[in-house]
């Protein structure tokens, strides 16, 4: 053959967005695993890990991790039902229970969250009461720790937290979170390889925190395009370049907006500097600093 | 020329210099019944590495090290002698380095010396991303060898080890061995190994293959603070060829024998090194012009 005949081609790769968002499962697991044992255990001396089980696939996976990694015995559930939870929540919560063997408790927390917001005299709107709700259900998690000798640890995603759809030192408040790292959509890869039941995975994700509520629908956007967006923007892409590959000027700034508004929500508070001492700005120390 | 080397990939208990002595201690004695002449330790592995402004509080004087090492392993094997190359925060004077040592330890045996034979601080402080080495530690200015009774070597710190002009320099001086600490928290873990791991054994295999040398890069193991090191450390031998690899995760002490023939045979049959001899003059005098120029 002539190389006239013989003319190839050929492009670099244009951000696979899609091929990055995908894991190795079984090393994600692994390495999950082994981040549990290392800070539970070795790191921090405890043995058992108390998670707040809702029935999303978000604490499910965590659940079946810290099963996995601590072992069923050492894992405390717990649903912690507000009035306008669903039951389909409480029964994927008891699903997951039962197929791990870890411990489960229920732990209503509407005479409580009632309790605070009756002090009110107008009417509380949902998104004050989901605050509560989320706020209060740690109060239940660390108190259940402190009685157990455990760790609460956290369920919340990556997509949330680069989102903001979090309530601020509510469901972010557990010292270790395995998921804080995997997008929504590498949560659900990752829930399908644990073999976590499928009618959680494919259920609309939801905060759960006011009935009919899903999490697109607040957002604005699906995961699947809004996890593509972050890991874009993450990774150094300008808007404009992420829709000259594909996604609507509306879709990029619905993400970008979310992102730009949250930066505090994913920071310890401020404080006043006031000294060439401040904690935080001089004095730094990391998280597992012990002396 | 057969002998023995140990890596040591473990999880040093983080800011507790005095526990981790004793456990490097326990691993040399081990390595040393292996019958390892040299052992291996990752960076940083005296502290843990991601110490921010703590690494005021854990850094020590390269000698005091030496000393304490020494120390250890005459009261534990007083018949033996074991090198050791190890990572640690130094500090010398008002300054902090992120540093490597090489040292001969044990009993006094015919003219071979005993102590400190080098000391390595590294160059390149990766300060991006999840690293902030330039904020907490002083830069280290110098690619050196030095001789042992085991071969000509050099040591890079991690990041020391992506540049190749490091390497290159390594080569020049002779080194036959060069040996790699390192602390490389693992990231996107896409294959069945993070992606940093796959691009570390490319590095390390390219760097042995164009100088025809071995190195061995030797990893932190466990988690800080959620970021994980993944051990797998690595021996390359002077093809670039994979001769040794530690467990994915997992504290281990790998024990590789390596033969200084395999480096003149590589070279004789790929002199690479030599013709970089001849022609580094040449090429150098491009590296700086302006500030040949000046000069």
């Amino acid at each position: 053959m002539s190389w006239r005949d013989n003319i190839i081609h050929a492009t670099r790769h244009e951000l696979p967005f899609a091929a990055e968002m995908e894991l190795d499962w079984d090393l994600t697991t692994h390495w999950l695993e082994e981040f549990l044992r290392d800070e539970v255990r070795v790191r921090r001396g405890f043995e058992r890990a108390v998670v707040g089980v809702s029935g999303g696939v978000d604490s499910s996976v965590t659940a079946y991790l810290a099963a996995r990694a601590l072992g069923p015995d050492a894992v405390y559930g717990y649903r912690m039902p507000y009035e306008s939870s669903s039951q389909a929540s409480l029964d994927h919560a008891q699903l997951v229970a039962d197929d791990l063997g870890i411990h489960l408790e229920t732990h209503p927390i509407t005479n409580a969250v009632d309790g605070l917001l009756k002090h009110d005299e107008d009417e509380v709107p949902g998104h004050r009461v989901g605050n509560v709700c989320a706020r209060m259900r740690m109060i239940v998690l660390f108190d259940q720790a402190f009685k157990l000798r455990a760790l609460p640890l956290g369920t919340g995603n990556k997509s949330e937290r680069m989102l903001g759809y979090f309530t601020w030192h509510g469901d972010d408040a557990p010292p270790i979170n395995p998921l804080g790292d995997l997008y929504k959509t590498q949560v659900w890869g990752l829930a399908r390889h644990l073999g976590v039941p499928s009618d959680i995975v494919e259920k609309p994700a939801t905060a759960d925190l006011i009935r009919g509520q899903t999490d697109e629908s607040d957002l604005g956007i699906t995961y699947v395009k809004a996890d593509l967006i972050l890991h874009g923007l993450l990774s150094g892409y300008t808007p404009v370049q992420l829709a000259d590959r594909g996604f609507s000027p509306e879709e990029i700034e619905v993400v970008r907006s979310r992102v730009d508004a949250t930066h505090w929500k994913r920071q310890l508070p401020t404080t006043a500097m006031l000294s060439d001492t401040a904690i935080g700005e001089y004095y730094l120390r990391p998280v597992d600093y012990v002396r | 020329m057969r002998w023995r080397l140990a890596q040591f990939q473990f999880r040093p208990k983080k800011a507790d210099v005095d526990e981790n002595l004793r456990t490097i201690g326990e691993a040399l004695c081990v390595a040393s019944d292996q019958g390892a002449h040299l052992a291996l330790f990752p960076e940083a592995c005296l502290s843990g590495y991601f110490l921010m402004g703590g690494v005021e509080e854990v850094a020590i004087e390269a000698e005091e090290l030496v000393s304490t090492l020494q120390a250890q392993f005459v009261a534990d094997r007083p018949d033996e002698n074991i090198e050791v190359s190890i990572g640690f925060y130094e500090r010398d004077g008002g300054a902090i380095y992120n540093s490597a040592l090489h040292a001969r330890l044990g009993a006094t045996k015919g003219d071979a010396p005993l102590g400190l034979l080098h000391l390595h601080r590294k160059i390149f402080l990766p300060s991006y991303g999840v690293f902030d080495e330039d904020r907490y530690v002083t830069r280290g200015r110098f690619v050196e060898c030095y001789d042992t009774p085991l071969g000509r070597m050099a040591m890079l710190i991690c990041e020391d080890a992506w540049h190749s002009i490091c390497g290159t320099i390594a080569a020049l001086h002779g080194a036959e061995y060069i040996l790699i600490p390192s602390a490389s928290p693992a990231r996107n873990l896409t294959g069945d190994v993070p992606e940093n791991v796959t691009a570390w054994n490319r590095v390390t295999s390219l760097l042995a293959s164009e100088h025809g040398c071995f190195v061995a890069r030797t990893d932190l193991m466990g988690f800080e603070g959620g970021k994980g090191f993944a051990g797998t450390s690595t021996v390359h031998g002077p093809d670039g060829d994979l001769v040794s690899q530690g467990p994915l995760l997992e504290e281990a002490m790998v024990i590789t024998d390596v033969n200084s023939d395999d480096i003149t045979i590589t070279r004789r049959r790929s002199p690479l090194i030599g013709s970089l001899q001849e022609t580094i003059a040449v090429l150098a005098s491009q590296l700086m012009p302006d500030a040949l120029e000046g000069s």
